[in-house]
Protein backbone atom coordinates (compact mmCIF):
# COMPACT_ATOMS: atom_id res chain seq x y z
CA UNK A 1 0.00 0.00 0.00
CA UNK A 2 1.24 3.45 -0.91
CA UNK A 3 0.39 6.60 0.95
CA UNK A 4 -1.44 8.92 -1.36
CA UNK A 5 -2.22 11.69 1.07
CA UNK A 6 -0.25 12.50 4.17
CA UNK A 7 -1.35 15.26 6.50
CA UNK A 8 1.13 16.21 9.23
CA UNK A 9 0.12 18.35 12.18
CA UNK A 10 -2.15 20.55 10.10
CA UNK A 11 -3.39 23.75 11.68
CA UNK A 12 -5.61 26.18 9.82
CA UNK A 13 -7.47 29.40 10.42
CA UNK A 14 -9.18 31.65 7.89
CA UNK A 15 -7.62 34.88 9.21
CA UNK A 16 -4.88 35.92 11.60
CA UNK A 17 -7.36 36.98 14.26
CA UNK A 18 -9.89 34.19 13.78
CA UNK A 19 -10.18 30.95 15.72
CA UNK A 20 -8.40 27.79 14.64
CA UNK A 21 -10.67 25.72 12.40
CA UNK A 22 -8.27 22.78 12.23
CA UNK A 23 -6.13 21.96 15.22
CA UNK A 24 -3.28 19.52 14.71
CA UNK A 25 -4.70 17.08 12.15
CA UNK A 26 -2.64 13.98 11.38
CA UNK A 27 -4.01 11.69 8.72
CA UNK A 28 -2.56 9.25 6.19
CA UNK A 29 -4.68 7.89 3.38
CA UNK A 30 -3.62 5.02 1.17
CA UNK A 31 -4.43 3.96 -2.36
CA UNK A 32 -7.63 2.00 -2.72
CA UNK A 33 -9.44 3.23 0.38
CA UNK A 34 -12.93 4.62 0.83
CA UNK A 35 -12.60 6.98 3.77
CA UNK A 36 -15.63 8.71 5.24
CA UNK A 37 -15.39 11.83 7.36
CA UNK A 38 -18.22 12.43 9.81
CA UNK A 39 -18.99 15.08 12.43
CA UNK A 40 -21.33 17.99 13.07
CA UNK A 41 -21.42 21.02 10.76
CA UNK A 42 -18.67 23.47 11.61
CA UNK A 43 -16.25 20.82 12.91
CA UNK A 44 -13.86 21.33 9.99
CA UNK A 45 -14.66 18.48 7.58
CA UNK A 46 -14.96 20.62 4.48
CA UNK A 47 -11.98 22.77 5.51
CA UNK A 48 -9.91 19.60 5.86
CA UNK A 49 -10.74 18.15 2.44
CA UNK A 50 -10.15 21.51 0.76
CA UNK A 51 -6.52 21.12 1.83
CA UNK A 52 -6.17 17.94 -0.20
CA UNK A 53 -6.84 19.62 -3.53
CA UNK A 54 -4.94 22.76 -2.54
CA UNK A 55 -7.94 25.10 -2.41
CA UNK A 56 -6.66 25.93 1.06
CA UNK A 57 -3.03 25.89 2.20
CA UNK A 58 -2.02 25.05 5.78
CA UNK A 59 -1.47 27.88 8.24
CA UNK A 60 0.90 25.46 10.02
CA UNK A 61 1.90 21.92 9.16
CA UNK A 62 2.08 20.08 5.83
CA UNK A 63 -0.18 18.32 3.39
CA UNK A 64 1.49 15.90 0.98
CA UNK A 65 -0.35 14.56 -2.05
CA UNK A 66 1.49 11.82 -3.93
CA UNK A 67 4.60 13.00 -2.12
CA UNK A 68 4.25 16.62 -3.29
CA UNK A 69 3.80 19.28 -0.64
CA UNK A 70 0.68 21.30 -1.53
CA UNK A 71 2.49 24.46 -0.38
CA UNK A 72 4.65 24.22 -3.50
CA UNK A 73 1.86 23.27 -5.88
CA UNK A 74 -0.79 25.28 -7.68
CA UNK A 75 -4.38 24.10 -7.44
CA UNK A 76 -4.49 23.42 -11.19
CA UNK A 77 -1.46 21.12 -10.84
CA UNK A 78 -3.17 19.23 -8.04
CA UNK A 79 -6.32 18.97 -10.18
CA UNK A 80 -4.58 16.22 -12.16
CA UNK A 81 -4.59 14.05 -9.05
CA UNK A 82 -7.43 15.29 -6.93
CA UNK A 83 -11.03 15.78 -8.03
CA UNK A 84 -13.40 17.60 -5.73
CA UNK A 85 -17.17 17.34 -6.08
CA UNK A 86 -18.66 20.20 -4.13
CA UNK A 87 -21.57 20.04 -1.73
CA UNK A 88 -24.04 21.81 -4.00
CA UNK A 89 -23.86 20.78 -7.67
CA UNK A 90 -25.28 24.15 -8.72
CA UNK A 91 -22.15 25.86 -7.43
CA UNK A 92 -20.03 23.74 -9.75
CA UNK A 93 -22.07 23.38 -12.93
CA UNK A 94 -21.68 26.34 -15.29
CA UNK A 95 -21.67 25.29 -18.94
CA UNK A 96 -24.50 25.55 -21.49
CA UNK A 97 -24.52 21.89 -22.52
CA UNK A 98 -23.70 18.58 -20.88
CA UNK A 99 -20.81 18.03 -23.32
CA UNK A 100 -19.22 21.41 -22.62
CA UNK A 101 -19.69 20.83 -18.92
CA UNK A 102 -18.04 17.43 -18.72
CA UNK A 103 -15.33 18.17 -21.31
CA UNK A 104 -14.18 21.34 -19.54
CA UNK A 105 -11.87 19.55 -17.14
CA UNK A 106 -10.11 17.20 -19.56
CA UNK A 107 -9.79 20.03 -22.12
CA UNK A 108 -8.01 22.18 -19.56
CA UNK A 109 -5.75 19.33 -18.56
CA UNK A 110 -4.65 19.09 -22.20
CA UNK A 111 -6.32 15.82 -23.22
CA UNK A 112 -6.30 15.10 -26.99
CA UNK A 113 -9.68 15.55 -28.77
CA UNK A 114 -10.37 11.82 -29.02
CA UNK A 115 -9.37 11.39 -25.38
CA UNK A 116 -11.80 14.14 -24.40
CA UNK A 117 -14.68 12.43 -26.20
CA UNK A 118 -13.79 9.13 -24.60
CA UNK A 119 -13.50 10.73 -21.14
CA UNK A 120 -16.90 12.44 -21.53
CA UNK A 121 -18.75 9.36 -22.70
CA UNK A 122 -17.13 6.99 -20.21
CA UNK A 123 -17.73 9.24 -17.22
CA UNK A 124 -21.36 9.87 -18.20
CA UNK A 125 -21.78 6.12 -18.60
CA UNK A 126 -20.32 5.54 -15.14
CA UNK A 127 -22.81 7.91 -13.50
CA UNK A 128 -25.61 6.50 -15.67
CA UNK A 129 -26.66 9.86 -17.03
CA UNK A 130 -28.24 8.96 -20.34
CA UNK A 131 -29.03 12.32 -21.85
CA UNK A 132 -28.22 13.98 -25.13
CA UNK A 133 -24.90 15.80 -24.97
CA UNK A 134 -26.49 19.11 -26.00
CA UNK A 135 -29.03 19.14 -23.16
CA UNK A 136 -28.84 22.18 -20.90
CA UNK A 137 -27.62 21.20 -17.40
CA UNK A 138 -30.10 23.58 -15.75
CA UNK A 139 -32.99 21.49 -17.10
CA UNK A 140 -31.83 18.47 -15.07
CA UNK A 141 -33.27 17.36 -11.75
CA UNK A 142 -31.19 17.77 -8.61
CA UNK A 143 -30.24 14.08 -8.61
CA UNK A 144 -29.13 14.29 -12.22
CA UNK A 145 -27.14 17.45 -11.51
CA UNK A 146 -25.31 15.70 -8.68
CA UNK A 147 -24.37 12.86 -11.01
CA UNK A 148 -23.34 15.36 -13.69
CA UNK A 149 -21.07 17.09 -11.17
CA UNK A 150 -19.46 13.73 -10.41
CA UNK A 151 -19.06 13.02 -14.14
CA UNK A 152 -17.25 16.38 -14.52
CA UNK A 153 -14.65 15.21 -12.06
CA UNK A 154 -14.41 11.59 -13.23
CA UNK A 155 -13.63 12.86 -16.73
CA UNK A 156 -10.31 14.20 -15.41
CA UNK A 157 -9.46 10.70 -14.19
CA UNK A 158 -8.24 11.74 -10.75
CA UNK A 159 -6.45 9.42 -8.31
CA UNK A 160 -8.36 10.87 -5.40
CA UNK A 161 -12.03 11.71 -5.53
CA UNK A 162 -13.41 13.97 -2.84
CA UNK A 163 -17.16 14.03 -2.36
CA UNK A 164 -18.71 16.57 -0.02
CA UNK A 165 -22.14 15.27 1.06
CA UNK A 166 -22.82 13.62 -2.30
CA UNK A 167 -26.07 11.96 -1.25
CA UNK A 168 -27.80 14.89 0.47
CA UNK A 169 -31.24 15.27 -1.03
CA UNK A 170 -30.80 12.23 -3.24
CA UNK A 171 -33.24 9.36 -3.50
CA UNK A 172 -32.29 5.78 -2.75
CA UNK A 173 -31.45 4.87 -6.36
CA UNK A 174 -29.13 7.85 -6.80
CA UNK A 175 -27.42 7.20 -3.43
CA UNK A 176 -26.79 3.60 -4.36
CA UNK A 177 -25.59 4.57 -7.84
CA UNK A 178 -23.15 7.12 -6.39
CA UNK A 179 -21.81 4.67 -3.83
CA UNK A 180 -21.38 1.96 -6.45
CA UNK A 181 -19.34 4.38 -8.56
CA UNK A 182 -17.18 5.06 -5.50
CA UNK A 183 -16.73 1.37 -4.75
CA UNK A 184 -15.70 0.62 -8.34
CA UNK A 185 -13.16 3.45 -8.27
CA UNK A 186 -11.74 2.17 -5.00
CA UNK A 187 -11.59 -1.39 -6.27
CA UNK A 188 -9.64 -0.16 -9.27
CA UNK A 189 -7.05 1.37 -6.95
CA UNK A 190 -8.39 4.94 -6.67
CA UNK A 191 -9.10 6.63 -3.38
CA UNK A 192 -12.36 8.22 -2.30
CA UNK A 193 -12.79 10.67 0.56
CA UNK A 194 -16.42 11.31 1.40
CA UNK A 195 -18.11 13.67 3.83
CA UNK A 196 -21.56 12.49 4.87
CA UNK A 197 -24.22 12.78 7.55
CA UNK A 198 -25.90 9.56 6.46
CA UNK A 199 -24.53 7.11 9.03
CA UNK A 200 -26.29 4.07 7.58
CA UNK A 201 -24.60 4.78 4.24
CA UNK A 202 -21.23 5.48 5.88
CA UNK A 203 -21.35 2.21 7.83
CA UNK A 204 -22.33 0.20 4.77
CA UNK A 205 -19.82 1.50 2.25
CA UNK A 206 -16.70 2.83 4.00
CA UNK A 207 -13.41 1.06 4.66
CA UNK A 208 -12.52 3.60 7.29
CA UNK A 209 -14.35 6.30 9.24
CA UNK A 210 -12.70 9.48 10.50
CA UNK A 211 -14.69 11.23 13.24
CA UNK A 212 -14.10 14.96 13.68
CA UNK A 213 -15.10 17.36 16.43
CA UNK A 214 -14.03 20.97 16.97
CA UNK A 215 -11.26 20.87 14.40
CA UNK A 216 -9.71 17.65 15.67
CA UNK A 217 -9.83 14.02 14.69
CA UNK A 218 -11.32 12.18 17.65
CA UNK A 219 -11.42 8.71 16.08
CA UNK A 220 -10.06 7.00 12.98
CA UNK A 221 -11.25 3.39 12.80
CA UNK A 222 -13.21 0.83 10.82
CA UNK A 223 -16.97 1.48 10.59
CA UNK A 224 -17.56 -1.22 13.24
CA UNK A 225 -14.95 0.38 15.49
CA UNK A 226 -16.76 3.72 15.34
CA UNK A 227 -20.40 2.64 15.39
CA UNK A 228 -20.12 0.19 18.28
CA UNK A 229 -18.49 2.83 20.51
CA UNK A 230 -21.59 4.48 21.96
CA UNK A 231 -19.56 6.73 24.28
CA UNK A 232 -17.69 8.13 21.31
CA UNK A 233 -20.92 8.67 19.36
CA UNK A 234 -22.57 10.39 22.31
CA UNK A 235 -19.59 12.69 22.78
CA UNK A 236 -19.96 13.94 19.19
CA UNK A 237 -23.78 13.93 19.32
CA UNK A 238 -24.29 11.33 16.62
CA UNK A 239 -27.09 8.80 17.03
CA UNK A 240 -26.07 5.13 17.00
CA UNK A 241 -27.22 3.02 14.07
CA UNK A 242 -30.68 1.51 14.55
CA UNK A 243 -29.39 -2.08 14.51
CA UNK A 244 -26.64 -1.36 17.05
CA UNK A 245 -29.09 0.37 19.36
CA UNK A 246 -31.57 -2.47 19.05
CA UNK A 247 -28.86 -5.03 19.90
CA UNK A 248 -27.99 -3.10 23.05
CA UNK A 249 -31.65 -2.77 24.01
CA UNK A 250 -32.10 -6.51 23.67
CA UNK A 251 -28.97 -7.15 25.73
CA UNK A 252 -27.24 -8.99 22.90
CA UNK A 253 -23.56 -9.77 23.39
CA UNK A 254 -22.27 -8.33 20.13
CA UNK A 255 -23.17 -5.02 18.50
CA UNK A 256 -23.79 -5.43 14.78
CA UNK A 257 -23.52 -2.43 12.46
CA UNK A 258 -25.10 -3.98 9.37
CA UNK A 259 -28.59 -5.35 8.90
CA UNK A 260 -27.26 -8.67 7.60
CA UNK A 261 -25.11 -9.16 10.70
CA UNK A 262 -28.07 -8.20 12.87
CA UNK A 263 -30.33 -10.75 11.22
CA UNK A 264 -27.68 -13.45 11.73
CA UNK A 265 -27.26 -12.48 15.39
CA UNK A 266 -31.00 -12.49 15.90
CA UNK A 267 -31.31 -15.99 14.48
CA UNK A 268 -29.01 -17.12 17.33
CA UNK A 269 -30.64 -14.88 19.90
CA UNK A 270 -34.16 -16.07 19.20
CA UNK A 271 -34.85 -19.56 20.54
CA UNK A 272 -35.54 -22.26 17.96
CA UNK B 1 -51.70 -2.16 23.98
CA UNK B 2 -53.59 -0.01 21.53
CA UNK B 3 -51.51 2.14 19.25
CA UNK B 4 -52.05 5.82 19.78
CA UNK B 5 -53.77 7.27 16.76
CA UNK B 6 -53.88 10.83 15.56
CA UNK B 7 -57.56 10.80 16.37
CA UNK B 8 -56.98 10.03 20.04
CA UNK B 9 -54.23 12.63 20.09
CA UNK B 10 -56.55 15.27 18.75
CA UNK B 11 -59.31 14.36 21.15
CA UNK B 12 -56.95 14.54 24.10
CA UNK B 13 -54.98 17.56 23.03
CA UNK B 14 -55.56 20.99 24.45
CA UNK B 15 -53.22 22.78 22.16
CA UNK B 16 -54.03 26.20 23.44
CA UNK B 17 -50.41 27.19 22.84
CA UNK B 18 -50.94 27.09 19.14
CA UNK B 19 -54.57 28.04 19.13
CA UNK B 20 -55.86 25.09 17.23
CA UNK B 21 -58.58 23.15 18.82
CA UNK B 22 -61.14 22.22 16.29
CA UNK B 23 -63.49 19.60 15.11
CA UNK B 24 -62.22 16.60 13.24
CA UNK B 25 -62.39 17.24 9.58
CA UNK B 26 -60.88 16.62 6.24
CA UNK B 27 -58.61 19.60 6.19
CA UNK B 28 -57.09 19.13 2.74
CA UNK B 29 -58.51 17.37 -0.25
CA UNK B 30 -57.14 17.01 -3.76
CA UNK B 31 -59.52 15.69 -6.41
CA UNK B 32 -58.25 14.28 -9.66
CA UNK B 33 -55.41 16.79 -9.66
CA UNK B 34 -53.14 17.08 -12.70
CA UNK B 35 -50.41 19.66 -13.02
CA UNK B 36 -47.76 20.34 -15.64
CA UNK B 37 -45.07 22.98 -15.78
CA UNK B 38 -43.74 24.85 -18.77
CA UNK B 39 -40.68 23.07 -20.21
CA UNK B 40 -40.08 20.76 -17.30
CA UNK B 41 -40.24 17.05 -16.68
CA UNK B 42 -42.03 17.38 -13.34
CA UNK B 43 -45.77 16.85 -13.25
CA UNK B 44 -48.68 15.35 -11.37
CA UNK B 45 -51.40 13.24 -12.90
CA UNK B 46 -54.78 12.31 -11.46
CA UNK B 47 -53.74 12.66 -7.84
CA UNK B 48 -56.31 12.02 -5.10
CA UNK B 49 -55.26 13.00 -1.58
CA UNK B 50 -57.18 13.56 1.59
CA UNK B 51 -55.62 14.77 4.85
CA UNK B 52 -57.54 14.88 8.11
CA UNK B 53 -56.96 17.43 10.80
CA UNK B 54 -54.19 16.43 13.18
CA UNK B 55 -52.58 13.99 10.81
CA UNK B 56 -48.86 14.03 10.13
CA UNK B 57 -48.41 12.99 6.52
CA UNK B 58 -45.10 12.20 4.88
CA UNK B 59 -44.71 12.57 1.11
CA UNK B 60 -41.82 10.60 -0.30
CA UNK B 61 -40.53 9.17 -3.57
CA UNK B 62 -37.54 9.32 -5.91
CA UNK B 63 -36.21 12.49 -7.55
CA UNK B 64 -38.66 14.12 -9.95
CA UNK B 65 -41.55 12.06 -8.58
CA UNK B 66 -43.66 15.15 -7.84
CA UNK B 67 -43.37 15.28 -4.03
CA UNK B 68 -42.58 18.98 -3.83
CA UNK B 69 -45.07 19.78 -6.59
CA UNK B 70 -47.79 18.05 -4.58
CA UNK B 71 -46.74 19.94 -1.44
CA UNK B 72 -47.00 23.22 -3.38
CA UNK B 73 -50.46 22.29 -4.66
CA UNK B 74 -51.78 21.25 -1.26
CA UNK B 75 -50.59 24.56 0.19
CA UNK B 76 -51.91 26.75 -2.65
CA UNK B 77 -48.45 27.91 -3.75
CA UNK B 78 -49.45 26.30 -7.04
CA UNK B 79 -51.26 27.91 -8.83
CA UNK B 80 -50.89 31.21 -6.92
CA UNK B 81 -47.10 31.69 -6.78
CA UNK B 82 -45.77 29.26 -9.36
CA UNK B 83 -47.06 29.40 -12.93
CA UNK B 84 -48.08 26.10 -14.40
CA UNK B 85 -49.04 25.26 -17.96
CA UNK B 86 -51.83 22.92 -16.87
CA UNK B 87 -53.90 22.73 -13.71
CA UNK B 88 -56.83 20.35 -13.76
CA UNK B 89 -58.90 19.03 -10.89
CA UNK B 90 -59.42 20.79 -7.59
CA UNK B 91 -57.70 21.23 -4.24
CA UNK B 92 -59.66 22.21 -1.14
CA UNK B 93 -57.80 23.66 1.82
CA UNK B 94 -59.92 24.00 4.96
CA UNK B 95 -62.96 23.67 2.74
CA UNK B 96 -61.96 26.45 0.35
CA UNK B 97 -61.19 25.91 -3.31
CA UNK B 98 -57.47 26.68 -3.62
CA UNK B 99 -57.76 27.91 -7.20
CA UNK B 100 -60.62 30.33 -6.59
CA UNK B 101 -59.68 31.58 -3.13
CA UNK B 102 -57.34 34.57 -2.89
CA UNK B 103 -53.85 33.55 -1.82
CA UNK B 104 -54.02 35.79 1.25
CA UNK B 105 -56.98 33.80 2.57
CA UNK B 106 -55.23 30.50 1.93
CA UNK B 107 -52.13 31.68 3.74
CA UNK B 108 -54.16 32.30 6.88
CA UNK B 109 -54.50 28.54 7.14
CA UNK B 110 -51.17 27.38 5.73
CA UNK B 111 -47.61 27.84 6.92
CA UNK B 112 -45.00 26.77 4.39
CA UNK B 113 -41.32 26.24 5.14
CA UNK B 114 -39.16 25.75 2.07
CA UNK B 115 -36.23 23.39 1.79
CA UNK B 116 -33.60 26.06 2.36
CA UNK B 117 -34.73 28.16 5.34
CA UNK B 118 -32.39 31.03 4.46
CA UNK B 119 -34.47 31.69 1.37
CA UNK B 120 -37.35 32.83 3.53
CA UNK B 121 -35.59 34.39 6.55
CA UNK B 122 -35.07 38.11 6.11
CA UNK B 123 -35.37 39.76 9.54
CA UNK B 124 -32.29 41.30 11.15
CA UNK B 125 -33.19 39.52 14.38
CA UNK B 126 -35.15 36.36 15.11
CA UNK B 127 -37.87 38.48 16.70
CA UNK B 128 -38.12 40.78 13.70
CA UNK B 129 -38.45 37.83 11.36
CA UNK B 130 -41.18 36.31 13.46
CA UNK B 131 -43.34 39.40 13.96
CA UNK B 132 -43.39 40.49 10.31
CA UNK B 133 -46.49 38.47 9.46
CA UNK B 134 -48.29 39.48 12.64
CA UNK B 135 -47.65 43.17 12.07
CA UNK B 136 -49.04 42.81 8.58
CA UNK B 137 -52.18 41.27 10.01
CA UNK B 138 -52.46 44.47 12.09
CA UNK B 139 -52.64 42.54 15.35
CA UNK B 140 -52.52 44.43 18.64
CA UNK B 141 -49.17 44.90 20.32
CA UNK B 142 -50.07 42.69 23.29
CA UNK B 143 -51.31 39.92 21.05
CA UNK B 144 -48.10 40.04 19.02
CA UNK B 145 -46.01 39.87 22.16
CA UNK B 146 -47.97 36.95 23.57
CA UNK B 147 -47.73 34.95 20.41
CA UNK B 148 -44.03 35.72 20.07
CA UNK B 149 -43.24 34.58 23.63
CA UNK B 150 -45.34 31.45 23.24
CA UNK B 151 -43.81 30.42 19.94
CA UNK B 152 -40.22 31.17 20.96
CA UNK B 153 -40.73 28.85 23.91
CA UNK B 154 -42.33 26.21 21.73
CA UNK B 155 -39.38 26.08 19.32
CA UNK B 156 -36.90 26.57 22.16
CA UNK B 157 -35.29 29.69 20.71
CA UNK B 158 -35.89 32.16 23.56
CA UNK B 159 -32.22 32.89 23.99
CA UNK B 160 -31.82 33.79 20.32
CA UNK B 161 -34.60 36.38 20.31
CA UNK B 162 -32.20 39.23 19.54
CA UNK B 163 -29.77 37.18 17.44
CA UNK B 164 -29.19 37.65 13.73
CA UNK B 165 -30.86 34.54 12.25
CA UNK B 166 -28.17 34.11 9.61
CA UNK B 167 -25.50 33.58 12.28
CA UNK B 168 -27.38 30.57 13.68
CA UNK B 169 -26.75 26.91 12.88
CA UNK B 170 -28.72 25.03 10.22
CA UNK B 171 -31.12 23.46 12.70
CA UNK B 172 -31.69 26.78 14.43
CA UNK B 173 -32.34 28.58 11.13
CA UNK B 174 -34.82 25.87 10.20
CA UNK B 175 -36.55 26.41 13.54
CA UNK B 176 -36.66 30.19 13.01
CA UNK B 177 -38.34 29.63 9.65
CA UNK B 178 -40.83 27.24 11.24
CA UNK B 179 -41.41 29.62 14.17
CA UNK B 180 -42.17 32.48 11.76
CA UNK B 181 -44.93 30.29 10.38
CA UNK B 182 -46.23 28.91 13.70
CA UNK B 183 -46.57 32.37 15.13
CA UNK B 184 -49.25 33.03 12.51
CA UNK B 185 -51.16 30.04 13.93
CA UNK B 186 -51.74 28.23 10.67
CA UNK B 187 -54.02 25.20 10.73
CA UNK B 188 -51.61 23.27 8.54
CA UNK B 189 -47.83 23.33 8.48
CA UNK B 190 -46.00 22.30 5.30
CA UNK B 191 -42.33 21.37 5.51
CA UNK B 192 -40.21 20.66 2.43
CA UNK B 193 -37.33 18.37 3.47
CA UNK B 194 -36.87 19.89 6.92
CA UNK B 195 -33.90 17.70 7.88
CA UNK B 196 -32.21 16.85 4.60
CA UNK B 197 -29.66 19.68 4.75
CA UNK B 198 -28.98 19.36 8.47
CA UNK B 199 -26.24 17.66 10.46
CA UNK B 200 -27.11 15.05 13.11
CA UNK B 201 -27.46 17.72 15.81
CA UNK B 202 -29.81 19.88 13.71
CA UNK B 203 -31.82 16.81 12.75
CA UNK B 204 -32.33 15.96 16.43
CA UNK B 205 -33.60 19.50 17.08
CA UNK B 206 -36.16 19.30 14.29
CA UNK B 207 -37.34 15.86 15.39
CA UNK B 208 -37.91 17.15 18.91
CA UNK B 209 -40.02 19.92 17.47
CA UNK B 210 -41.96 17.53 15.29
CA UNK B 211 -42.74 15.48 18.39
CA UNK B 212 -44.12 18.60 20.08
CA UNK B 213 -46.19 19.52 17.03
CA UNK B 214 -47.57 16.02 17.04
CA UNK B 215 -48.45 16.22 20.71
CA UNK B 216 -50.14 19.55 20.06
CA UNK B 217 -52.31 17.90 17.42
CA UNK B 218 -51.02 20.01 14.55
CA UNK B 219 -51.66 18.96 10.97
CA UNK B 220 -48.31 18.62 9.22
CA UNK B 221 -47.56 17.67 5.63
CA UNK B 222 -43.89 17.13 4.96
CA UNK B 223 -41.61 15.95 2.20
CA UNK B 224 -38.55 13.94 3.16
CA UNK B 225 -36.35 11.36 1.48
CA UNK B 226 -34.33 10.12 4.44
CA UNK B 227 -37.22 8.87 6.49
CA UNK B 228 -35.62 6.65 9.15
CA UNK B 229 -35.66 9.23 11.94
CA UNK B 230 -38.95 10.82 11.03
CA UNK B 231 -40.98 7.63 10.86
CA UNK B 232 -41.95 7.43 14.57
CA UNK B 233 -43.74 10.79 14.25
CA UNK B 234 -45.67 10.02 11.08
CA UNK B 235 -49.27 8.79 10.77
CA UNK B 236 -49.32 8.15 7.06
CA UNK B 237 -46.90 7.87 4.17
CA UNK B 238 -47.75 8.76 0.60
CA UNK B 239 -45.28 7.61 -2.03
CA UNK B 240 -45.18 9.23 -5.44
CA UNK B 241 -43.56 7.99 -8.61
CA UNK B 242 -43.51 9.96 -11.86
CA UNK B 243 -46.31 12.23 -10.73
CA UNK B 244 -48.66 9.52 -9.54
CA UNK B 245 -49.48 8.26 -6.08
CA UNK B 246 -48.34 4.67 -5.89
CA UNK B 247 -48.83 3.92 -2.21
CA UNK B 248 -50.78 5.65 0.56
CA UNK B 249 -50.85 3.87 3.91
CA UNK B 250 -50.00 4.09 7.59
CA UNK B 251 -46.32 3.18 8.17
CA UNK B 252 -46.65 -0.53 8.98
CA UNK B 253 -48.92 -1.21 6.05
CA UNK B 254 -46.77 1.01 3.86
CA UNK B 255 -43.75 -1.23 4.38
CA UNK B 256 -45.67 -4.51 4.10
CA UNK B 257 -44.81 -5.03 0.41
CA UNK B 258 -41.01 -5.14 0.33
CA UNK B 259 -40.71 -5.38 -3.42
CA UNK B 260 -42.99 -2.42 -4.06
CA UNK B 261 -41.25 -0.27 -1.45
CA UNK B 262 -37.85 -0.99 -3.00
CA UNK B 263 -39.12 -0.34 -6.50
CA UNK B 264 -40.35 3.07 -5.31
CA UNK B 265 -36.81 3.99 -4.29
CA UNK B 266 -37.75 4.53 -0.66
CA UNK B 267 -34.80 4.76 1.72
CA UNK B 268 -35.74 1.72 3.80
CA UNK B 269 -34.72 2.17 7.47
CA UNK B 270 -32.42 -0.43 9.04
CA UNK B 271 -35.17 -1.63 11.39
CA UNK B 272 -37.45 -2.39 8.46
CA UNK B 273 -34.63 -4.14 6.57
CA UNK B 274 -34.04 -6.35 9.62
CA UNK B 275 -37.78 -7.05 9.82
CA UNK B 276 -37.81 -8.06 6.13
CA UNK B 277 -34.93 -10.48 6.80
CA UNK B 278 -36.69 -12.02 9.76
CA UNK B 279 -39.99 -12.28 7.93
CA UNK B 280 -38.29 -14.21 5.15
CA UNK B 281 -36.67 -16.65 7.56
CA UNK B 282 -39.06 -17.13 10.43
CA UNK B 283 -42.15 -15.16 9.49
CA UNK B 284 -43.44 -11.91 11.00
CA UNK B 285 -47.10 -10.92 10.98
CA UNK B 286 -46.35 -7.20 10.70
CA UNK B 287 -43.40 -5.04 9.75
CA UNK B 288 -42.37 -2.85 12.70
CA UNK B 289 -41.11 0.58 11.66
CA UNK B 290 -39.37 1.79 14.81
CA UNK B 291 -36.70 0.37 17.11
CA UNK B 292 -39.13 0.21 20.01
CA UNK B 293 -41.73 -1.69 17.99
CA UNK B 294 -39.21 -4.22 16.73
CA UNK B 295 -37.73 -4.65 20.21
CA UNK B 296 -41.19 -5.41 21.62
CA UNK B 297 -41.91 -7.93 18.86
CA UNK B 298 -38.57 -9.69 19.39
CA UNK B 299 -38.82 -9.69 23.19
CA UNK B 300 -42.26 -11.26 22.90
CA UNK B 301 -41.06 -13.92 20.47
CA UNK B 302 -38.31 -14.85 22.90
CA UNK B 303 -40.46 -14.94 26.02
CA UNK B 304 -43.29 -16.82 24.26
CA UNK B 305 -41.07 -19.73 23.43
CA UNK B 306 -39.38 -19.99 26.83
Amino acid sequence: MKELVEIRDLWFRYGKESAWVLQGINLAIEEGELVSIIGQNGCGKTTLVKHVNGLLKPTKGDVLVKGFNTKNMETHELAKFVGHVFQYPDSQIFADTIFNEVSFGPRNLGFAPNEIEEAVSSSLRKVELQKDLDVRPDSLSIGEKERLAIADILAMKPDILILDEPTTGQDYFTCEAIMKICRELVDSGKTVMMISHDMDLVARWSDRVVVMSDGKIVADRTPAGVFTDFDLLESVEINPLQVSLLARMLGMENTPVSTDAMIESLMDWLPR
Amino acid sequence: MGKETWRSRIENSSDATLGLRGTLLEIIKAENLSVEYYRSQFSLSNVEVSVDQGEIVLLTGPSASGKSTLLYCLSGIIPHCINVSRYAGEVYICGENARKTPFVSIMKNCGVVLQNPTSQIFGMTVEEDMVFGLENLCLKRDEIKNRLDETLEFVNLEKYREADPLTLSGGEKQRVAIASMLVMRPKILFLDEPTSNLDPRGTREILLMLRKLREAGKTVVLVERKIEHILPFVDRIIALDRGEITLDAEPRRFFADEELVKRLGVNVPQVVRVAYGLRERIGLAEIPTSIDELRDVLAKMRSDSV
